[in-house]
């Protein structure tokens, strides 16, 4: 049969006009017809080939062999969401150290009737007692079945059924008490060495397919699923807000963040058009302009929760937001509680409850606030009352530390009144210890093996109980200020992010938006302050006031990785042939050198109590220190502003993460520096020279002590200042006497 | 080609620029660059060979057009080069202007079959035509001109009992047997037809697109729309030989719809009904459907065919926003080149039903 068979048809006007209206209006208007392609006359016909084949017809189905994607299984997990940042974790995995750790947990249901299988994915270090080693679970309350932490190779699934009844739409409670044993010994030391991982990310509630879901309580739980794995949540189209996307990025970021307790969310603000992340979206917030605002929730075609905002213009953030109960915000949101000075608080009421512990070591870190304007630098006293019991018979060495910022204030030996309740046991320490805003109190109890080459005998009793009705008596201060970071520190928000453009070096967008997360935890805008964001060729943008931090040694703090470090050092100790020798040379003027070297060291150690301003204490204290990152507030007169310097090999996630940590709990950046060491704690200089401002007029009242905080502030200084006022008086005195004596 | 024809081309091809420039989505090509890249990272060979991973890696006439009108859309005069030449050397093997349908890796022969597929013949003549609006060089307008007039000339026929109608036969060989044609209603993309025809001048390419429209509409009277009919003096058939369900062919047919601006169309209706019954997010979606009972025969989880179904739900105007799942390379060329299509056809036609 002929393909090429004649085209010579006659069409009429009107079907041309809707065809080629567009182009061919002149060509039509001049004939009324569309000029056709002309025969031009038979060719060879293209192949021998006109067969039909399978393939031909069917060339967009799967291959057979292909395994149907639509009946695989797609089981997910809602995770467990960990509530407490003080717990260490890395990536996905939270690790659970010592004998009995209670972890709380934070469990997101959209419909409790769908499943019932909770999913918990640990390993264990090879020196647990798998008899004596555990894990407790509770829901809501309710005691559910223990799990023998046998795990030690690899991590592995074990799976709990949690009856019907248990759960409820949205957020649930999960505790679960971890019972680690020695398998070879008892003891402080034996506890350190016992630990769990578990697997946020794996970790949770098990849902078979991923139907359902399309409301608040599905999105909370996607949300919680999302962030479990640290990846961000996507937040699409805020730009077509224009002018308004700016208050809406905040108060989003900000919302989401309060309204989930636990590691900050990180969000990511895309467009609509994106390619599908590695892991799959389990929820993302998608953004609709639209005449009429309204929120609603559905299920995206990738399974993801979707939380959609049709914004009309000019809607407020918090007049859609206020209408989903699920995002208000958690108690996680609220400061830690507020002391009031000049009277007794009880634990009660600054958060503590009665507290048992049945470990042989633990610790409990409890974070307090004082007023923004409270400053002791006396010696005056603080006192706690402690009301507490232990068991007799503990054995010797058991003992009580407490602490106050880090500081050891009483250690109490656990033997001798066992076995009844000691009330109001006074506790005196120096109150200067206490800075305004957030402070800690610390207890750390350890009882030793009995005997400790064995593993611990099966004991359920707490060896010591500390009371609620305890109490902490703080003293009277005036109103004061002293220059320290932590007011700032306190009150940053994702807004007081500043960044030039030498910052770019070494914050990346995501940097930003994950910084951004953890700042998102404010409590409202307590005053305006600014965190910029430096990098280490920006360092000279950096006010150091009359403060002379070395520009190397800052480098080094920063730049020197532990393992750098490591390698010099090993390197070093390779075996020298002619130290001893040179050892024996140096002999007589080595000890020489050292001495004089001592008697420096002595005119220096009087200089800086005299003249405190100089830099030197400073770089003597960066020369010891190495960190992920610094932070700077050497200037007085910047009262509100802080300066950032992080590593280039620093994990962003987990600065942000201890940021987050000493916000909510305290022990975080003091003072004029901080650095934040590569093991996730915050070591701080205070400058010795800072100087205290009452902030009321001088009276009566506050003469003696803001008078005292003066002086405390620079002691030396002012000793000496008495002793030339003494000299010059002296001075005078002797003139006059000799004067008059001269006259008569 | 005469000279009636060139002055006729060259009056439409100077129209046809400002056309494209209007078809050019207005910053798209930027924001959504990253799912271009990911597509041609996963399909697109240096050499400018799009593979169809899961045929054998092969290459069809159909992904070479497909490919080079995605490269038009997202501005890449570099990739749309690669693809054209490489089809050139390939592919371009008739005696005519057209496509040899397929092209085999590691054969002796190539290209055993040199018969064409309509279909890619049509994108790739699009392409061109989009090419030579966007890149601006004159060669291309001139061999989208050969082969739509090949196309016109080989594979648009008068319809069997209605003279006065054509249809667009799949290809020149094999599908118009005895006074019976069968005919493939997803090769029907009237946007491109008329796209081409207006570039070109040969009109009837935009004839053949009313009359597939029409066609379209009549078998969407009674159900969805099949991958295959046949068409005889007697009336429309289901195929005898070739599939009659609505399957992996005639899913692009509600899309193509939507994309020429067709959002009412019975035939995207028909499966807006069948995707709000049967689609759950996150589960396969049905890519074979008996077309009168609406039974699934068939379904599946690539993400593709789920943007299509986000689409087509979007269209007929059930909610804001579209289900349409982000872009994965992570699938087979087929459904995800659709996804790149429901998208662009989203992003261009109904900016309402932008991707939740």
């Amino acid at each position: 049969m002929s393909m090429f068979r004649s085209i010579s048809v006659h069409i009429p006007a009107l079907v041309l006009s809707t065809a080629m209206a567009l182009c061919a209006a002149p060509l039509l208007a001049q004939q009324g017809l569309i000029l056709l392609p002309e025969q031009e006359g038979s060719r060879q016909p293209v192949q021998d080939s006109n067969v039909l084949t399978a393939e031909r017809v069917s060339r967009h189905r799967r291959a057979e062999a292909a395994e149907d994607p639509a009946q695989v299984q797609r089981d997910w997990v809602a995770p467990l969401r960990l509530t407490d940042l003080q717990v260490r974790r890395s990536g996905a995995l939270a690790r659970v150290s010592g004998e009995r750790e209670f972890v709380g947990f934070d469990l997101y249901v959209a419909d409790p009737a769908r499943t019932h299988r909770l999913q918990l994915v640990t390993v264990s270090s090879i020196n647990l007692l798998p008899e004596r080693s555990f894990m407790r679970i509770k829901v809501n309350g309710a005691d559910l079945d223990s799990i023998q932490l046998d795990n030690f190779e690899t991590p592995e699934a074990d799976e709990i059924v949690i009856p019907q009844g248990t759960l409820r739409p949205g957020r649930n409670n999960v505790q679960i008490e971890f019972r680690q044993g020695h398998r070879i010994f008892c003891g402080p030391d034996a506890s350190f060495d016992l630990w769990t991982d578990i697997d946020l990310v794996k970790s949770g509630l098990v849902l078979d397919t991923v139907r359902g879901g399309a409301d608040a309580d599905g999105f909370m739980m996607g949300l919680a699923a999302q962030s479990a794995g640290l990846a961000p949540v996507d937040i699409r189209g805020i730009d077509s807000l224009g002018a308004e996307s700016d208050a809406w990025r905040r108060a989003l970021v900000r919302r989401l963040n309060q309204a989930l307790v636990g590691t900050p969310v990180v969000f990511s603000f895309t467009d609509y058009w994106t390619v599908a992340p590695r892991d799959r979206s389990h929820a993302r917030i998608t953004i609709l302009p639209a005449a009429k605002s309204q929120i609603s929730f559905r299920v995206a075609g990738d399974g993801a929760r979707v939380m959609v905002l049709e914004v009309a213009q000019g809607t407020r953030p918090s007049d859609l937001l206020d209408q989903v109960p699920q995002l208000e915000p958690q108690a996680q949101a609220a400061r830690a509680p507020l002391l009031s000075a000049d009277s007794e608080n009880s634990f009660a009421e600054f958060g503590i409850r009665t507290e048992s512990f049945s470990q042989r070591y633990a610790v409990r870190n409890h974070p307090f606030r004082l007023p923004d304007d409270w400053l002791i630098l006396t010696a005056e006293k603080a006192r706690i009352y402690l009301d507490y019991a232990y068991i007799e018979g503990l054995p010797k060495q058991s003992k009580l530390l407490i602490s106050v910022n880090g500081q050891a204030i009483r250690l109490l030996p656990l033997r001798g009144e066992g076995g009844a309740p000691i009330t109001r046991f006074p506790i005196d320490f120096e109150a200067r210890i206490m800075q305004p805003g957030t402070n800690t109190l610390t207890f750390e109890m350890m009882v030793p093996g009995d005997p400790a080459d064995l593993p611990c005998p099966a004991y359920d009793q707490p060896f010591l109980q500390i009371g609620e009705s305890s109490s902490l008596f703080v003293p009277y201060s005036p109103p004061m200020s002293i220059p320290d970071m932590d007011l700032a520190f306190s009150a940053l928000t994702p807004d007081s992010l500043s960044r030039n453009e030498l910052s770019n070096r070494a914050y990346s967008e995501t940097d930003i938006l994950t910084l951004s997360a953890a700042l998102a935890r404010t409590r409202g805008d307590i005053r305006p302050s600014t965190l910029h964001l430096i990098s280490i060729d920006d360092l000279g943008a950096v006010p150091m006031a009359h403060h002379r931090a070395d520009r190397k040694l800052l480098e080094d703090t920063v730049l020197l990785t532990p393992e750098y470090e490591a390698m010099v050092a090993a390197q070093l100790s390779v075996d020298d042939p002619f130290s001893a020798r040179r050892q024996q040379d140096r002999g007589f003027r080595a000890a020489l050198s050292n001495l004089v070297s001592l008697i420096v060291d002595r005119i220096y150690w009087v200089r800086d109590r005299i003249f405190p301003s100089n830099g030197d204490q400073l770089n003597a204290w960066l020369a010891e220190r190495r960190g992920q990152a610094v932070l700077f507030h050497l200037d007085p007169a910047r009262p509100d502003e802080i300066w950032m310097l992080r590593s280039a090999e620093s994990d962003m996630t987990q600065i942000a993460q201890s940021i987050a940590a000493a916000r909510s709990y305290g022990r975080g950046p003091r003072g004029q520096v901080s650095i934040l060491g590569h093991d996730g704690r915050w070591d701080n200089w205070i400058a010795p020279d800072r100087r205290p401002t009452l902030l009321e007029p001088w009276s009566f009242q506050n003469f003696r002590t803001a008078m005292g905080n003066f002086v405390s502030a620079r002691p030396i200084f002012y000793t000496f200042l008495m002793l030339f006022l003494a000299l010059g008086s002296a001075l005078v005195a002797l003139r006059l006497v000799i004067s008059t004596r001269e006259k008569s | 080609m005469n000279r009636r024809h060139f002055i006729c081309g060259s009056a439409l091809a100077a129209l046809a620029t400002p056309l494209g420039a209007q078809t050019a989505l207005d910053g798209f090509d930027q924001k959504a660059r990253p799912l271009w890249e990911a597509w041609k990272d996963r399909f697109l060979r240096a050499d400018g060979r799009v593979v169809d991973t899961l045929q054998q890696e092969s290459s069809h006439s159909e992904g070479q057009g497909y490919g080079m009108v995605l490269a038009t859309f997202f501005d890449d005069a570099e990739a749309f080069s690669r693809m054209y030449q490489w089809t050139e050397r390939n592919l371009a093997v008739r005696n005519d202007s057209l496509l040899a349908w397929r092209w085999l890796p590691d054969a002796v022969n190539a290209v055993p079959d040199r018969n064409n597929a309509s279909d890619g013949d049509l994108f790739y003549a699009w392409a061109l035509v989009r090419a030579y609006a966007r890149f601006g060089d004159p060669a291309h307008l001139t061999r989208a001109q050969g082969i739509a007039e090949a196309l016109a000339a080989t594979c648009i026929v008068a319809m069997p009992g209605s003279e006065e109608r054509t249809v667009l036969l799949p290809a020149q060989f094999g599908f118009n047997k005895e006074g019976r044609v069968s005919v493939n209603p997803s090769y029907y993309m009237p946007l491109a037809m008329r796209d081409v025809a207006a570039a070109t001048g040969v009109s009837a390419l935009a004839i053949c697109a009313q009359h597939g429209e029409a066609l379209i509409e009549q078998l969407a009277q009674n159900g969805l729309v099949p991958d295959w009919v046949d068409i005889s003096e007697t009336g429309i058939a289901a195929s005898e030989s070739l599939s009659p369900n609505a399957g992996y062919e005639a899913l692009r047919v509600p899309l193509f719809m939507v994309w020429s601006r067709m959002p009412r169309h019975q035939a995207v209706q028909r499966m807006a009904s069948v995707y709000a019954r049967t689609v759950q997010p996150g589960v396969g979606v049905p890519t074979v459907i008996e077309p009168i009972s609406s039974a699934v025969l068939e379904s599946s989880a690539d993400a593709g065919y789920q943007a299509i179904a986000g689409l087509i739900t979007c269209a007929d105007g059930l909610s804001a926003g579209a289900l349409i799942p982000p872009f994965t390379p992570d699938q087979p060329y087929y459904p995800a080149t659709l996804h790149l299509f429901a998208m662009i056809a989203a992003y261009e036609t109904l900016p309402e039903c932008v991707p939740l």
